[in-house]
């Protein structure tokens, strides 16, 4: 049986709904740090406002803890909306994209034994040119930075940079340093599903983007295949 | 107990602070890894609720060379993290006596605290 443009589709989709399975501990450890600051202030407050000696100053200072948690809490919710193909953007910069991707996957990374290292020229700058499709692209990196985890053996670290203009580059390596903690993913287990060239490839066809992959480094354009500027 | 709690997020470490001294332990905080060595090196503490992403030291490598300092026997160690055991690797496991998902279960982590000091 030959695969259908569906079936493509299908495959395609698989492999975002890989990509979000793995964002998804580093999506809710984002919320995590703040409902439990919440929950533990809230059983302070309650203790301190039964106490008909405290302080209404102390009471404020807990209170006024608990809305700033409450608000990085709801920005976190609201970033959930980043991940839907469907929702309409105004685009993203590619340093707001490398940096919103590499801050979500960093920790996980790490506890993995990875480093995520952004270079200098990723920076944000005035004036920089927007690219469509958020959503499609953090997709991309994602699936960039899946693919070298899964098929780099000994990986330490990905470097992140600039291709050109309108690109970006991944490129694999053991990493500088040694290791913190030397047994970090010394007994990775396998994936059951990895991100290999075919998987990139279909994700990359599904959302319209060229991928280049050359051994430990890959690079794609950041605007959908055939419209580059 | 006498407890130490090691988490960058200053707010979660101030207040896990408070609401474990209103259950009668004693308790310190220290915000980064190395700040937290040097508090595990200077004095006894029954228990570490550690964090495991630091942004210095990886909490792993805390809790490791926190067992291996200890003289006598070493305080109860406990991963606190926003990730589960198994996404935070094989690098905690073994290390740690309990593995503890933000946000904390509180009664879990009375009973772990109600051990026996020695």
């Amino acid at each position: 049986m030959k695969a259908s443009p569906g079936a493509r589709s299908w495959m395609a989709a698989g492999v975002r709904h890989e990509l979000l399975t793995r964002a998804l501990p580093a999506l809710r450890h984002e919320m995590a740090a703040p409902v439990s600051v919440v929950r533990m202030g809230v059983l302070l407050l309650k203790r301190q406002a039964a106490d008909p000696a405290a302080d209404p100053a102390a009471l404020v200072e807990r209170a006024t803890l608990i809305d700033e948690q409450v608000t990085q809490l709801a920005g976190a919710i609201r970033s959930l909306r980043d991940w839907e193909l469907a929702t309409q953007d105004e685009g993203v910069t590619r340093s707001a994209l490398v940096a919103q991707c590499a801050a979500l996957m960093r920790v996980a990374f790490e506890l993995q034994g990875v480093g995520l290292r952004v270079a200098d020229t990723l920076a944000p700058r005035d004036g920089e040119a927007r690219f469509p499709s958020g959503a499609a692209l953090r997709y991309m990196v994602l699936g960039a930075l899946g693919y070298l985890h899964d098929s780099v053996p000994g990986i330490g670290e990905i470097v992140i940079e600039p291709d050109g203009d309108e690109g970006l580059r991944f490129r694999a390596g053991s990493g500088s340093a040694e290791p913190a903690d030397p047994m970090a993913g010394a007994h990775r287990a396998p994936r059951a599903l990895a991100i290999d060239t075919v998987a990139l490839q279909s994700l990359a066809d599904g959302l319209g983007y060229e991928v280049a992959v050359d051994g430990a480094e890959l690079s794609f354009g950041m605007n959908p295949a055939g419209t580059a500027a | 107990m006498n407890v130490l709690i090691v988490d960058d997020n200053e707010a979660a470490a101030d207040l896990l602070q408070e609401l474990l001294v209103l259950q009668d332990h004693t308790a310190r905080c220290s915000y980064t890894g190395l700040q937290a060595l040097e508090l595990a090196a200077s004095e006894r503490f029954d228990a570490a609720l550690v964090d495991l992403t630091l942004p210095d030291v990886p909490g792993v490598e805390v809790a490791r060379r926190i067992r291996a300092g200890a003289n006598g026997e070493p305080p109860l160690l406990v991963a606190i993290s926003g990730f589960s055991a198994a996404e935070a690797g094989s690098g905690a496991a073994g290390l740690f006596d309990h593995h503890l998902q933000k946000p904390i279960d509180f009664d879990l982590l009375d009973r772990l605290l109600a051990r026996p000091v020695s």
